[in-house]
């Protein structure tokens, strides 16, 4: 498992769409710190919001880039038997590809979250809420990666793409609508079961200095490893029983 | 289905009429691809798959790897239903149109692939310098396989099946995409790895190749075996296996 990890690693730091996507969160970063505001008080909350943002926009297309380019390349070119015929199981396999792509993901937000702070710093003075926003992006991309995952062994890319959108924009305004209609519990306990990322709402949180509790963040932190680890063993099922 | 022309000895590989069933889509009926094919590979000879395509070779070579869930039949490695883990470890495969990532090198292919195989560092190193040696890669090794040729590619994907010294070694279409050097590299190879006493499984639609080199073959058309049995036997001493595979073939299409 960990080998394949550390492969899906490697392959990720070679490629352009890594470097690019660095490079634009970095420029970007550098950009909005210098640039958006001549009042320095209103430049530092400018950066604060806009830089979460692209980092969290920049990040959250790479997983979905390196989650659907990963899989699918394996399936389709047919490279996933080089470990399937060994003494890989099809578990093992889609966790170590998983593994990688959070730690490829992960990387990069390191290195921009890093950059982040730095400015953040020298524009606000240092803010622990800094990190922990950093920290809640991370979680959400761990969960959007092993629901990716999950789709990437019943969809086809485009449509896995499509149903990963639809869930991360969506799911959240359904359950508000329908929780509150009078709809069947049958319904509503469908919608709970389904991953949703309203839960993560770290822009407020950051930008507008909101209060965040440990308890919450012991709350998200529960909640991506239950629903990424169902998302998994869901995507492990499914896949075990896949044709190749 | 008649084993009669080779003798009983323990099978590298066995299938007994084996039956396979695919999915065609959502809400189409599943498509019968293989219908009560049963053959057997010995050790230290290299046995040729042939078959026009489509016959079914691939969904075959699938189903003795595992990468099917569902088949009907038996198929066993070295004596043992296939299934159980463990014999993986004496098994080779490398696939037709090898793809490999193209950010890696070889060298990175070969170690990862030798780990999960469960190769020590120093066995790894010793094997992969050897065959990469054999297959004219040695040199190339640290280069990514994104600059890498068709033969190339198909080559790495003969070191990987390699590395771990299986005793049954699966080949579909080895010599796609090689030039008559390449070829000759993999006819070099095949003739080593059977004075070792492995047991060779290929497809291969390079006729002339395979006669040269094989030991076994049989026909597969339209997922059910036409003849199976020994080369000698089969075309004698002066047989042309590409005029007697057309024949079989057109025998059969009626």
């Amino acid at each position: 498992m960990f080998q394949i990890a550390r492969d899906v690693f490697i392959e990720a730091r070679r490629n352009h769409f890594f470097w690019l996507s660095l490079g634009i969160s970095i420029l970007f970063l550098f950009v909005t710190a210098s640039f958006t505001s001549t009042d320095e008080a209103m430049r530092g909350k400018l950066f604060l919001e806009s830089g979460i943002s692209i980092l969290w926009l920049v990040h959250i297309l790479l997983a979905v880039f390196f989650t659907t380019e990963t899989l699918y390349d394996d399936l389709e070119r047919k490279s996933i038997y080089y470990y399937l015929v060994r003494e890989v199981s099809r578990l093992e396999y889609l966790f170590g590809k998983f593994g990688g792509i959070v730690l490829s993901v992960g990387a990069s937000l390191l290195i921009t979250g890093i950059v982040f702070t730095v400015c953040a710093t020298f524009l606000n003075g240092f803010q622990p809420r800094c990190l922990v926003g950093l920290g809640f992006i991370f979680l959400e991309l761990t969960l959007a990666i092993a629901v990716l995952v999950l789709f990437s062994t019943i969809f086809t890319k485009l449509i896995s793409i499509f149903a990963f959108f639809f869930l991360f924009f969506f799911v959240s305004l359904l359950e508000h609508y329908l929780l509150g209609a009078d709809v069947g519990s049958l319904v509503k306990g469908f919608l709970l079961l389904i991953p949703n990322f309203k839960y993560y709402g770290y822009l407020n949180m950051i930008v507008h200095a909101k209060e965040f509790s440990l308890k919450y963040m012991g709350f998200l932190s529960a909640y991506t490893l239950v629903f990424s680890m169902s998302s998994l063993l869901l995507a492990t099922l499914q896949f075990e029983r896949k044709a190749l | 289905m008649s084993l009669r022309f080779i003798s009983m000895e323990h099978a590298s590989l066995l299938i007994e009429n084996l039956e396979v069933s695919l999915s065609q889509g959502l809400l189409k009926p599943h498509k019968k691809i293989l219908f009560e094919v049963s053959l057997k590979v010995l050790p230290a000879r290299i046995y040729a798959f042939l078959g026009p395509n489509g016959a079914g070779k691939t969904t075959t070579i699938k189903s003795v790897l595992g990468l099917l869930p569902r088949f009907s039949g038996k198929i066993e490695l070295f004596g043992r239903e296939v299934g159980d883990p463990e014999l993986r470890s004496r098994v080779g495969y490398a696939p037709e149109n090898a793809y490999f990532s193209p950010y890696l090198t070889p060298r990175e292919i070969l170690r990862s692939l030798g780990y999960l195989s469960g190769l020590t560092r120093d066995t790894l190193l010793e094997r992969s310098q050897s065959w990469l040696e054999l297959l004219g890669l040695l040199e190339v090794q640290d280069q990514q396989v994104k600059t890498f040729s068709k033969g190339m590619k198909q080559r790495l994907a003969l070191v990987q099946a390699l590395i771990h010294d299986p005793d049954l070694l699966i080949f579909d279409e080895p010599t796609t995409g090689l030039d008559p050097l390449g070829r000759n590299y993999v006819k070099e190879m095949l003739r080593e790895l059977k004075k070792q006493g492995k047991a060779v499984f290929l497809s291969s639609h390079h006729l002339l190749d395979v006669q040269e080199i094989c030991d076994d073959f049989c026909i597969l058309n339209r997922g059910k075996i036409l003849l199976e049995g020994s080369s000698k036997d089969l075309l004698g001493e002066k047989g042309n296996l590409e005029n007697f595979f057309v024949e079989k073939v057109r025998e059969d299409r009626g």
